[in-house]
């Protein structure tokens, strides 16, 4: 974009889905290709934000004129006058509990406290109005800081019809296993189920798995054992062509990664070893998306397996959301516990996890030689120390 | 001597332990129909006109078309096809046709294993100097059509060039043709994989005549796996 002189405006209108997706760049690409108008669309969710950066503002995306005022700022609505800015508050895909169920895990509205912060919260929402608009209402409390709240979703937000179908037992479920290969055959099994007992169609069912680093090995076993079963399955993706989701035929039953699970949805989700999304060092955030992303890809019914300790948790944590009748009940973080909520629990780079690790070590290995007399403070150099003093008293502050 | 009930069970075998070790991406039943004069083929989901395979269009048109009508056995995780029919009359092999269809866009695994550790939406990246081509394992006893040494009974064909027949000494079971794909173009997973691939026992007789012992030709092992 530095190098581009004069942009040649070649679009009258631009619409771009999964906006999050992209850098903000691109959206800044699009509005330097589009003539005077600017009819620029873009949609995005702000909690599919698979890698955790945040949908900056039109301020911010889009930069400054010369004389240093935004190039692109919405106005407030007037009557008779266009929206600029539309949340959809309705969701058509997913019933509430559904819904509801995605939001607790994916914020950790029931998560185990983390000393830290003083909140069990990984991410939440800094204007808090944004809970109304993505169709909540708070049924009890405050909808305000350091005060207790319950949110829930309305008929209005969350169409009955969507889970009149099922029991709520039927409509979610969550599933802790011994091991992988029971995991495994549990899976399995239930879709053959689906197909041969349930009258489910193979183009109904889908198996995300978050972690898309291991989705091709770990799926193998499950995809032979249907195979076996005469049920024939693909791994989304590798076509060439990545507009295709589902087989030519519909004849398959689809498995995939996250990333390629987004943008589609089918009636019966299986998320296959979400233990890896319980918790991540360096990456909570975004494992936590990568839940919230795969349970919202289904239009009914959602099945959640895991095994090992971590998966004991995110049960634990659903417990919690269905003992709650899927409200969202909790304290709403300070501004300054939100501040320590998203330096804690960002997103790092390898690099920064490395510094993170080695850093914590050392300081724990000098304080406990400082504590037990190995070592005196005065050995450590008088200009280290008044710097280290300086530094931490004005972090305190 | 395998029996066509062995071949279309060795063919499933191997299809259910490729899909176990993430080799593949997608993948059809094998079949095994009865048809008329004693005769039973084992193939596989739309099979019935491979007629594009012969024509004279650029190779990508003919993957490309094989992909779309699904035509094979197995899709393996870079896009290769790779199709297996045998076809028995009276209880002896009479053809047979294994054909391997790399695709001619994707990454061959064997050069850059490690993209497709990560979710294929990343591995973007063309090895330029490998050039993937398509090779053919035919057999053919019909009277009229063999020839010594010209048109040997059971050839290897490279690239689809018409009249590259390597002689080959015996018609090859789908575990050694699937062996044979593997070490050679999926080298790394190979290795690490051969021992959980199920092996069989069993391989067809010889069938290479003198004149072709005297070129370069093709041995195949009678023993159980290459």
């Amino acid at each position: 974009m530095s190098e581009m002189k004069t942009p040649i405006p070649i679009y009258d209108a631009i619409l771009v889905d999964e906006a999050q997706d992209f850098p903000p760049a691109f959206l800044r690409l699009c509005y330097e290709l589009l003539n005077d108008e600017k009819r620029l669309v873009y949609a995005y969710d702000e909690l599919q934000v698979l890698n955790s950066q945040s949908m900056p503002s039109p301020e911010e995306l889009f930069g400054k004129k010369p004389d240093g005022t935004p190039r692109v700022r919405f106005s407030t609505p007037q009557i008779g006058k266009p929206k600029q800015d539309i949340i959809l508050e309705k969701c058509y895909r997913n019933s509430r509990p559904v819904l509801a169920t995605a939001h607790a895990l994916g914020f950790g509205i029931y998560r185990k406290s983390d000393p830290e912060i003083g909140t069990g919260l990984v991410q939440i929402f800094d204007q808090k109005s944004l809970w109304l608009d993505v169709g909540y209402v708070a049924i009890d409390g405050d909808l305000d800081d350091g005060c207790e709240v319950t949110l829930a979703r309305t008929e209005e937000s969350s169409p009955n019809f969507l889970e009149a179908h099922s029991s709520i037992d039927d409509l979610i479920q969550f599933h802790c296993f011994g091991s992988q290969q029971e995991q495994d055959e549990w899976v399995a099994n239930a879709i053959a189920d689906n197909l041969e007992k349930e009258e489910f169609l193979p183009d109904d069912i889908i198996v995300i798995n978050p972690d898309p680093l291991s989705t091709r090995k770990v799926v193998g076993p499950i995809r032979a054992s249907l195979f076996e079963r005469n049920i024939n399955t693909h791994l989304a993706g590798v076509d060439t062509s990545p507009d295709v989701f589902s087989n030519a035929e519909m004849d398959s039953v689809t498995f995939t990664g996250i990333y390629r699970a987004k943008g589609n949805e089918a009636g019966m989700v299986y998320i296959i070893n979400a233990q890896d999304c319980y918790s991540s060092f360096g990456n909570l955030a975004t494992v936590r998306n990568q839940l919230f992303t795969a349970i919202t890809r289904s239009k009914a019914w959602v099945r959640v397996l895991g095994f090992g300790n971590e998966m004991e948790k995110l049960v634990e944590e659903f417990n919690q959301v269905r003992e709650n009748n899927f409200q969202l009940k909790f304290t709403y973080p300070t501004s300054e516990q939100r501040k320590n909520m998203n330096i804690i629990n960002r997103d790092m780079t390898d690099e920064e996890k490395r510094r993170i690790k080695r850093g914590k070590h050392e300081l724990i290995g000098l304080i406990e030689d400082l504590e037990s007399g190995k070592i005196f403070v005065e050995d450590l150099g008088r200009d280290q120390v008044k710097r280290l003093r300086e530094y931490l008293n004005k972090e305190g502050e | 001597m395998p029996t066509p009930e062995s071949i279309r069970n060795q063919v499933q075998q191997l299809t259910e332990d490729l899909i176990s070790l993430s080799l593949c991406n997608h993948q059809n039943f094998p079949s095994i129909r009865d048809t008329a004069g004693h005769t039973k083929e084992i193939g596989f989901s739309h099979d019935n006109d491979l007629s594009i395979v012969l024509k004279n269009l650029p190779y990508k048109e003919i993957y490309d078309e094989l992909e779309r009508v699904e035509a094979y056995n197995l899709k393996m995780i870079d896009g290769a096809l790779i199709q297996m029919s045998y076809r028995f009359i009276n209880g002896d092999l009479s053809s047979h046709r294994l054909a391997f269809y790399p695709s001619p866009n994707l990454e061959e695994y064997q050069n850059n294993p490690e993209i497709y550790e990560n979710d294929e939406m990343y591995a973007d990246i063309i090895k330029k100097n490998v050039v993937p081509f398509p090779l053919r394992f035919d057999y053919d006893s019909r009277e009229g059509v063999t020839v010594e040494l010209d048109h040997p009974l059971s050839h290897l064909t490279l690239g689809q060039y018409a009249n590259c027949r390597i002689p080959v000494s015996s018609p090859l079971t789908p575990l050694t043709f699937i062996s044979f794909i593997l070490r050679n173009f999926y080298n790394t997973a190979y290795l690490e994989f051969c021992e959980k691939i199920r092996q069989f026992n069993d391989a067809f007789p010889e069938t290479i005549l003198g004149e072709e012992r005297n070129v370069i030709h093709i041995q195949v092992p009678n023993r159980k796996f290459a």
